[in-house]
């Protein structure tokens, strides 16, 4: 005879599924967490600030890289390059800069002022956009076709903010910008 | 004076109602005040209200699992069943804060950054690592088997994801040139008075709804661990019944 | 109010989830208490109650 108290019975296929199913969600999470870590670690949204694109144009040849400035807001002008609607605009980085002509829609928060993110690569030639006085015609310009706006932690309502905004419209306008 | 109080079938206590309706009047205040008292942002315009639930939920994120992490400390060093109980309710709730700051902070995303989501953005994905952690952490919780050798195991990866805290908060500041994140609000912000009175609002709410929901929480693996005890004990009694019959 | 889509969803996510796990606790509270005898239930022998 088997002691009473000895537990005997098997565990039910239902237990077993339930620790299946815990079980199959740590192991997806934990491939998970390798992917994404891999994915940091390899493939990171990495951007070069203005000044250091400048200073790495010939390593970076014409490799596909982030770069990161702030539009110098005289500097923004909506045009034609060849067949397609661009924004052209200078973007600016501890005191360097950079002529930019972005292909697609502007980011929505896309002004002067505010720093963007953006993807593109390096153009060995002058922007070639009417109206587009590129601030710093050094013969290269970076070509984009995504754009991305890093804001900043600042959450401020200025009575003079409008204004400022339409001073920089109205220099565009009268071709008077400097950086 | 432990007097034994009628028996009613709920969670609840006197404390726990008190939290609650403040919770609810706090929520009244909060959205009267993040739509029609704080300002607009220059920049952002109205979309800068995402703020009032953004921050706070991600603020409690980390108190929750910080919490987490307590918890499973001193049941590593003590094999404290309460301390043990607190971890978990603080990851079920914390992991619920991490997806709303996942999920708000994606939805802010769109109109100021002008993307919901990128994968390389080192502040997204090491928050949605956290998240993943402690989804790790609760299903390991909830593996069943030894009480235990289960808490032992859930406590180790509370702890560690608790170490990943500082990477998440602090990426911001380490790899500024990886990620579209601004800085942290509170410190290096510059905020109008009503938006940091509102922003502190929010976080009174969350706070209060995080200690109801942990007491709450609490209770229910309370009752969980009493009800085991309870179907041992009858098994237990039905053995020695069916013994003393033969 | 400009973004008014993007607040509604962001606020009305986040509160229609918060009330859904308020709402599943009280209901994981009442099924279970209603198995427990009172007794040990310790937050029902507190002065408070």
């Amino acid at each position: 005879m088997t002691d009473a108290l000895t537990p005997q019975a098997p565990r039910s296929g239902r237990t077993r599924s339930r620790r299946w199913v815990p079980t199959a969600i740590g192991a997806t999470v934990a491939v998970l967490i390798v992917v994404l870590v891999w994915n940091l670690f390899t493939g990171a949204l990495f951007f070069y600030n203005a000044d250091e694109a400048i200073e790495r144009r010939s390593e970076l040849g014409d490799d596909r890289f982030t770069l990161q400035g702030t539009p110098v807001g005289c500097s923004i002008v909506a045009g034609v390059q060849g067949s397609d609607a661009v924004t052209a605009f200078t973007v600016a980085f501890d005191g360097a800069l950079v002529d930019v002509v972005h292909r697609g829609e502007p980011a929505e928060l896309f002004e002067g002022g505010t720093p963007v993110v953006l993807d593109g690569q390096w153009v060995n030639d002058s922007a070639g956009v009417d109206g587009f006085e590129g601030l710093a015609d050094d013969g290269w310009h970076y070509a984009s076709d995504r754009m991305r706006v890093k804001h900043d932690e600042d959450y401020i309502n200025d009575d003079e903010y409008e204004e400022r905004l339409a001073e920089a419209d109205a220099l565009a306008a009268a071709g008077d910008c400097t950086a | 004076m432990t007097a034994i109080a009628p028996a009613s079938n709920h969670t609840g206590s006197r404390t726990t109602r008190l939290l609650g309706a403040a919770v609810l009047l706090g929520l009244v205040a909060l959205i009267l005040l993040g739509f029609f008292g704080a300002p607009e942002d220059d920049e952002q315009r109205d979309a800068v209200r995402m703020i009032f639930i953004h921050v706070p939920s991600a603020i409690f994120t980390y108190v929750a699992f910080v919490t987490t992490a307590i918890g499973s400390v001193m049941w590593l060093l003590r094999r404290s069943i309460w301390w043990d109980t607190v971890a978990g309710a603080a990851a079920e709730i914390g992991l619920l804060f991490c997806g709303l700051t996942l999920f708000t902070g994606s939805v802010w995303g769109r109109p100021t950054w002008n993307t919901y989501w990128d994968w390389g953005d080192v502040r997204l994905v090491t928050t949605l690592i956290l998240f993943l952690m402690m989804i790790g952490y609760l299903s390991v919780r909830s593996l069943g088997g030894d009480e235990g050798a289960t808490a032992t195991r859930a406590a180790v990866i509370g702890v560690l994801a608790a170490a990943i805290l500082p990477i998440v908060n602090r990426s911001v500041e380490w790899w500024e040139n990886n990620t579209l994140h601004q800085k942290s609000t509170l410190t290096d912000g510059d905020l109008e008075n009503l938006t940091l009175f509102t922003l502190f609002v929010g976080f009174a709410v969350w706070g209060l709804f995080f200690a109801w929901s942990l007491i709450h929480r609490f209770r229910i693996t309370w009752l969980e661990r009493e009800l085991r005890a309870i179907d041992l004990d009858r098994a237990l009694d039905e053995r020695r019944a069916e013994r003393d019959d033969v | 109010m400009t973004h008014l889509g993007y607040l509604l969803v962001g606020w009305g996510t986040t509160l229609a989830a918060g009330a859904a796990y308020a709402i599943s606790l009280i209901r994981r509270g009442r099924r279970l208490s209603a198995r427990v005898p009172a007794d040990r239930r310790r937050w029902m022998t507190a002065d408070d109650e």
